[in-house]
């Protein structure tokens, strides 16, 4: 009798024990980017004009949630890339030092596929707080990487107030090139960033926040195979400082509106040690058309100065900083896009099913436009 | 550095004024807990978005997401 009691009270015990492990959600999400512009940049062109920066890119992601007992939630993502001339598709494995120019160089037109393992752990230290152990792995063809960061999450006066500190850290190793494509030998860069964002409750239909985000490169931060367009009509390589500071602070609103819809709006500045200043504001206004059915619309504006080294027509014989690359040119860029985003709640074991689908177009002054499509699909349990 | 200390600034005035805010009860926030309210909806989604502006734009960070690593053109 004892014997059967034990037993009964170790199934009872088994039973009301939490799951030891239990998915929470599952979401897929592929991008297509269609990228057209030329950049000084670029050799891939005429000799003495800007040259061609077109080029595609896929982009898979995947990401599984789930909840480890009762403290911890662990989550696993993995984005991948695979793009046509974003980087040299040039194995350094097998290969003489001599070999082939890297295809960025050549013809342009070959692919890349890049793909990251990001696994980020949150342990619940209690009601108000989480900490957050992020570790990541990045790897493409002559590119390696490993990110690894902290975080605290506090919540405050009945979580009206949300304090968010994180600290990462990111190491890359990379191939460098010569602008003729020439492998010379291995590199490295260091990035560290520093981000705080505080949340506020304002109103029971107004929240926001404010961020800061501090990071500090070291290194070798040119890519080494992009290229500068002399005044003679030939070209060299690009030439950056091997460190810089970086700041941005940006602030975010959201208002619920009474007729079943949301209006949210932000602003960033940015400035560097490069002489790098910008200035970014976002509108989002998203509208309930029915049960779980949203439309969104959205429009971004970004103004930034040029770093203080950039030309377009650099000395031959000039010493010093020098780079021709388009994004860190003096430009203009509008982003207007829109999207469906369809939530079926409570269907069978699932939660909630989510359906996106969005499309946007970015332009700017300086002679880059690129299409976007994305969806999305997602299972919370 | 001078950006850095108008940030530390603002980030200090709002929590030190967020103790003067009301504090709005769990039961009255059910519009604020509606996914149309997050800043950003989907976290795949952000991230296709951070990815594509930091790697063309001088501006990244500031949204409380980490920077990549990459190149300083971004």
């Amino acid at each position: 009798m004892s014997v059967t009691l034990a037993l009964l009270a170790a199934v009872v015990a088994q039973a009301a024990a939490p799951p030891p492990y239990q998915i929470e959600s599952m979401r897929v999400r592929f991008t297509h980017f269609d990228q057209r512009g030329r950049g000084y940049q670029s050799a891939a062109g005429p000799a003495g004009t800007p040259g061609s920066e077109q080029l595609t890119v896929e982009q898979p992601q995947a990401e599984v949630v789930a909840r480890i007992g009762e403290r911890v939630t662990e989550r696993v993502w993995i984005p991948m890339d695979v793009v046509t001339a974003a980087s040299p598709d040039h194995s350094r494995y097998n290969r003489p030092i001599t070999d082939d120019p890297p295809d960025a160089i050549s013809t342009a037109s070959r692919r890349n596929v890049a793909g990251t393992f990001d696994a980020l752990t949150t342990y619940h230290v209690d009601r108000d707080t989480d900490l957050g152990f992020r570790t990541a792995f990045h790897i493409e063809e002559p590119f390696e990487s490993w990110a690894f960061g902290l975080g605290v999450t506090r919540s405050m006066a009945e979580e009206n107030t949300v304090l968010d500190a994180n600290v990462y850290q990111v190491l890359d190793w990379f191939d460098r090139f010569k602008i003729d494509g020439m492998r010379q030998a291995r590199s490295n860069r260091s990035t560290t960033n520093l981000n705080l964002t505080l949340t506020q409750v304002l109103s029971p239909t107004t929240v926001a926040a404010v961020s800061y985000g501090g990071t500090l490169q070291l290194g070798t931060l040119a890519n080494t195979w992009s290229t500068v367009l002399l005044s003679d009509g030939a070209r060299g390589e690009e030439r950056l400082p091997r460190e810089r500071w970086r700041h941005a602070l940006a602030a975010r609103l959201a208002q619920w509106l009474p007729w079943e819809g949301a209006l949210k709006v932000s602003y960033r500045i940015y400035v560097d040690d490069w002489s790098a200043l910008a200035n970014t504001g976002e509108v989002t206004l998203v509208q309930r058309l029915f049960a779980g059915l949203r439309l969104r619309a959205s429009y971004r504006a970004h103004h930034q100065s040029a770093v203080r080294f950039f030309t377009k027509a650099a000395a031959p014989d000039g010493a010093g900083y020098r780079t021709g690359d388009s994004d860190l040119a003096r430009f203009t860029a509008q982003t207007v896009g829109g999207g469906l985003t369809w939530d079926l709640s409570r269907a069978g074991v699932v939660s909630d099913v989510h359906v996106d689908l969005g499309y946007e177009r970015y332009f700017r002054t300086n002679d880059l436009t690129v299409d976007i499509a994305t969806c999305g699909f997602g299972l919370l349990f | 550095m001078g950006l850095a200390l108008l940030a530390a600034a603002v980030v200090a005035g709002v929590v030190g004024g967020s103790g003067a805010c009301v504090v709005v009860p769990q039961n009255r926030r059910k519009h604020l807990a509606d996914p149309m309210m997050r800043f950003e909806e989907d976290a795949l989604d952000a991230h296709r978005r951070q990815k594509f502006y930091t790697t063309r734009e001088a501006a990244a960070g500031g949204d409380g997401m980490p920077a990549g690593g990459g190149c300083g053109c971004q």
